[in-house]
């Protein structure tokens, strides 16, 4: 059962001329474990967490008005910006809402290297996480083995797309650039020493009993508050909901690759700590089958340079590094959208804090934030 | 485009149980009503066994090139794997009410919806601006605001401290001269 905090005997012990209230407590919006800008303000009884307000918005900068007014192909880049340390993610996005509104065959060996760049970028961003929540939770050492792992994916994409963090390599009809055997011999080395440097983290610091203290039963997420809340991706899942959208709504090519779903069994931070790590393995087997398998062959449709569209409306959603990273996409017919909504996978999750977090110690709320990945840019569109 | 796995056509549940006009196109799953009829949908949509969609995923409007609204949800099943879309025009009152009783993943969402677009929602327990500061005095997703550069200090939001400090360089330049003298 979850180890909910209750106030200790003492208080009830105390005379009763003893003025007590609750406290409402800040943090942020520049705090550097928030992640970003990010202000909480807690409500506190003693040092337990009675309701917690995250305020959003500092970061917005109106990218769906900014979408409104440019062509599909100016969006991508746009909007790889949102999510930085997913841009791969985000690049489909806007691409594969574009192309659900077009009459568009995307070769197969375009689509293999989507998978292959797709879950690369989700080894990516999981290591980045696992440096920051490492972080939050007190330890400064996995940040840099975490951080050396990522270096060798960013050097990846930039021999294959040509920039470090922001891509704008998904494009309607295909990728921007074919894959090198430079980048397969790298490729290669990875996928080689990876599960490896999996092995290590594990053994560094999954079973370290100081971190299991303080990560298990805490941020506890039950299944059904979890699907009213809308939460999506590793916090859905270590809540014990096996959705996936690669293979309950599947996408691209996911159905021709064998993989498996984690899921937690407590929803707590722990799991949710689990899941991530899973789903790094899971996605280096997905890397392997989509490189033994690459078809030969166009990695690029032909598509007008700048493509119209057909009218209608369309909701496009993906299983992101962070959870459902949906898209909603209204067309006139035209070379500019309509409407352009995206559904950031952050923001549901960050919305469902003030329930993970009351009733616990004020102490855990940095790793149960942590616990939940968010990316500000994200969040805050 | 995602397959759906189980996509089922809710024409019959839907003609059995909604007694007023909609329409519905099992192609695109697309259900199109009123919005003052959405009550009487989610209490369906949260209540019938046979389409339980546990999961509202996705809420947000849009204005149609005419000048109406309309709030878009998405909802999908957990349990059944199938989705649903529902596009609902809004009155003119601009008020809807709220999906946050079933779903409360519409908080956050409806919040989001009346920032960008003045959308209220009726029995929303906490209706505030969610990215915008409450003193910002437009609908920035409006088709009829244009995006350009804002000329009320109060609109770029913060603003209190902003304006304060506008008035306090104003006054010290007014008083500046004087003192030369």
């Amino acid at each position: 059962m979850a180890r909910r905090y209750t106030q200790p005997d003492v208080m009830a012990r105390r005379s009763d001329d003893l003025e007590t209230q609750e406290l409402t407590l800040n943090v942020g919006p520049q705090h550097p474990s928030t992640h970003g800008v990010l202000r909480l303000v807690a409500v506190t009884d003693g040092e337990i967490i009675k309701s917690l307000e995250p305020h959003i918005g500092f970061l917005h900068r109106g990218m769906e008005k900014n979408s409104e007014g440019r062509e599909y192909r100016q969006l991508i880049p746009l909007w790889d910006r949102n999510d930085y340390l997913a841009s791969m993610h985000m690049d489909y996005m806007a691409t594969s809402a574009v192309e659900a509104l077009m009459d568009l065959e995307v070769p197969r060996r375009a689509e293999y290297i989507r998978v292959m760049m797709l879950e690369l970028q989700r080894i990516a961003s999981h290591l980045f996480w696992f440096a920051s929540f490492a972080l939050d939770s007190g330890a400064v050492t996995p940040l840099f083995y975490a951080l050396k792992e990522r270096e060798k994916i960013m050097d990846m994409f930039e021999m294959a797309s040509g920039a470090r963090l922001l891509y704008n390599y998904i494009r309607p009809g295909g990728v921007r650039a074919d894959i090198t055997p430079a980048f397969m011999e790298k490729l290669t080395a990875f996928l080689r020493d990876f599960p490896r440097y999996l092995d290590e983290c594990e053994q560094l610091y999954t079973g370290n009993a100081i971190f299991i203290n303080r990560a298990r039963d805490v941020g506890v997420l039950t299944r059904e508050a979890a699907i009213n809340l809308g939460v999506s991706g590793p916090v859905l899942r270590g809540s014990g909901v096996a959705w996936d959208l690669r293979k309950d709504e599947p996408y691209s090519v996911y159905p021709e690759f064998k993989f498996d779903i984690p899921v937690g069994e407590r929803g707590d931070v722990l799991d949710r700590y689990e899941v991530r790590f899973y789903e790094m393995r899971m996605a280096t087997e997905i890397v392997r089958q989509a490189m033994e398998g690459m078809p030969e062959g166009e990695y690029v449709a032909k598509v007008a340079p700048s493509p119209k569209t057909k009218a209608g409306e369309v909701y496009v959603r993906q299983e992101a590094a962070r959870g459902e990273l949906g898209c909603y996409l209204v067309s006139d017919g035209g070379k500019k959208p309509w409407r352009f909504h995206v559904r950031p996978a952050s923001y549901l999750n960050l919305g469902a804090l003030d329930t993970l977090c009351r009733g616990y110690l004020f102490a855990d709320l940095i790793i149960i934030l942590g616990s939940i990945d968010i990316v500000l840019g994200d969040v805050d569109k | 485009m995602n397959q759906v796995l189980d996509q089922k056509d809710f024409s019959g549940l839907f003609s059995e149980s909604l007694k007023f006009e909609y329409e519905y196109d099992p192609a695109t799953q697309i259900l199109r009503l009123d919005a003052a009829r959405l009550p009487e949908l989610f209490a369906m949509l949260a209540g019938d066994e046979r389409l339980a969609m546990d999961y509202l995923r996705d809420l947000t409007a849009k204005e149609q090139p005419e000048g109406e609204f309309h709030v878009v949800y998405n909802w999908a099943s957990i349990e059944h794997h199938h989705t649903l879309m529902v596009v609902a025009k809004v009155p003119e009152s601009m008020e809807v009410p709220s999906a946050t009783q079933y779903w409360e993943s519409a908080n956050w969402m409806e919040r989001e919806a009346w920032d960008m677009f003045g959308i209220r929602f009726s029995g929303h327990p906490d209706l505030r601006r969610i990215y915008l500061e409450e003193t910002v005095s437009f609908f920035p997703l409006r088709k009829s605001f244009k995006a350009s550069p804002v000329e009320n200090v109060g609109d770029l939001g913060g603003s209190e401290r902003e304006v304060a400090k506008a008035k306090a360089k104003a006054a010290k330049e007014a008083k500046e001269p004087a003192e030369g003298k």
